[in-house]
């Protein structure tokens, strides 16, 4: 009797046995599967024990004696190379995979490290430019420093222009417009004053010189808190006291979630998000609540599918505006008070 | 002080609070400029930190 195909047979099923448990514990561990097993060992593994099933295909396709012998060493080859082509296909999907999140996670990774580093450039240059003021007004207080002094230097009006500045170009820079076109960007703080959500401080990125925000003036009822029937989205964030998305204003119009005071605003205003300050102070002192508001004529530019991200970035803004609303109120110069 | 003469000194005012608010408004049209700038730049920084650590 020859041993040749018995000792094969052996080898082989112990190949098949190792292949069909790591089968079923890669089934078991497949959520795992890549972080554990690494994809090159297993091809290795595979096509290593694939070979002496090879050969024993070969042997009993070319033995020139007892060629029935062969046969169950065949099958045993040919079941063991079955089932570690199953293994080997089972880890590749999953570390392809894998891969594939793990691309994806980098991705966004790298733009939410790019949007606070963002972040970080626009209140570096409010502080250099608040360092710059108050050292002008240290050269000018050479002998004796006085109120105006520091009023001249932490004045807060300019700053928070500029911090809102700083916020348009921030939204301005995550999303860049097809064919290198600039996006307008329109930011507003509005405040409570008296039932009535009054805009203190607005620009435009592409128009600097006009006031933006003019449906206060034209539709003041809308801009009540008890408004009732249409009120401005401004309205509604104050009454709801949390951040509100319209990812498109025109979408949103037409499904009635949201709507235009005149139909030209169509044209500009195409994406927006309220951001609910809290309390924040008036020039007379009184503590009032706020909404940061900001919208562009980009539709789908704010989404609400980047609601934990724009929160972040509006309540970094909101600390620091709500500092310089706070030094606005100590420091005016035409508070009632002494 | 005469009517005119008020008015003139209005328009005046107007005027140099205009010119104020187009000084403004390029001072801000500058500061714009430079934010977006130094915002490329520090991408690009943030990307050679990210890529070149992964290359050590």
């Amino acid at each position: 009797m020859n041993i040749m195909p018995l000792l094969f047979a052996i080898v082989l099923v112990a190949f098949a046995i190792f292949g069909l448990v790591s089968l079923i514990l890669a089934c078991c561990f497949l959520k795992t599967l890549s972080q554990r097993v690494s994809d090159f060992w297993t091809k290795l593994v595979s096509k290593l024990i694939k070979f002496p099933s090879i050969l024993a295909s070969i042997f009993g396709t070319y033995a020139a004696t007892h060629k029935e012998e062969w046969l169950p060493t065949a099958i045993a080859g040919a079941l063991s190379a079955f089932l570690w082509e199953i293994v080997e296909s089972l880890v590749d999907h999953q570390t392809k995979k894998t891969n594939a999140l793990a691309a994806d996670a980098l991705s966004r990774a790298e733009q939410q490290s790019r949007l606070r580093t963002n972040l970080l450039v626009v209140f570096r240059k409010a502080v250099d430019d608040k360092t710059k003021r108050i050292q002008k007004q240290a050269n000018a207080a050479k002998q004796q420093v006085r109120v105006e002094h520091i009023r001249n230097a932490l004045a807060p009006n300019p700053y928070i222009e500029e911090l809102l500045n700083g916020l348009a170009v921030f939204f301005r820079e995550q999303h860049s417009a097809p064919g290198g076109q600039t996006r307008n960007i329109r930011v507003g703080v509005y405040v409570n004053q008296d039932g009535v959500m009054k805009p203190i401080q607005s620009l435009s990125l592409n128009d600097s010189c006009s006031e933006p925000f003019s449906s206060y003036n034209t539709h003041q009822p809308a801009f009540q808190v008890n408004a009732s029937g249409n009120r401005a989205l401004i309205v509604s964030c104050i009454l709801e006291k949390r951040m509100l998305i319209v990812d498109d204003c025109v979408e949103s119009a037409k499904a009635g979630a949201f709507f235009f005071f005149r139909e030209e605003q169509k044209g500009y205003l195409r994406s927006m998000a309220t951001y609910f300050l809290g309390k924040v102070a008036q020039e007379n002192g009184k503590m009032v609540e706020g909404v940061l508001a900001v919208d562009t004529d980009a539709p789908g530019f704010f989404k609400e599918a980047d609601r934990d991200s724009l929160e972040f970035s509006f309540r970094e803004f909101a600390a620091r505006l709500k500092l310089e609303l706070a030094l606005n109120a100590l420091l005016a110069s035409k508070r009632g008070r002494s | 002080m005469s009517e005119k003469a008020e008015q003139e000194k209005k328009a005046e005012k107007r005027a140099e609070k205009l010119k104020k608010a187009e000084k403004r408004a390029e001072k801000l049209k500058k500061q714009r400029e430079s934010l977006a700038k130094e915002m490329l730049l520090e991408s690009k920084r943030l990307k050679k930190i990210i890529y070149s650590q992964g290359k050590k």
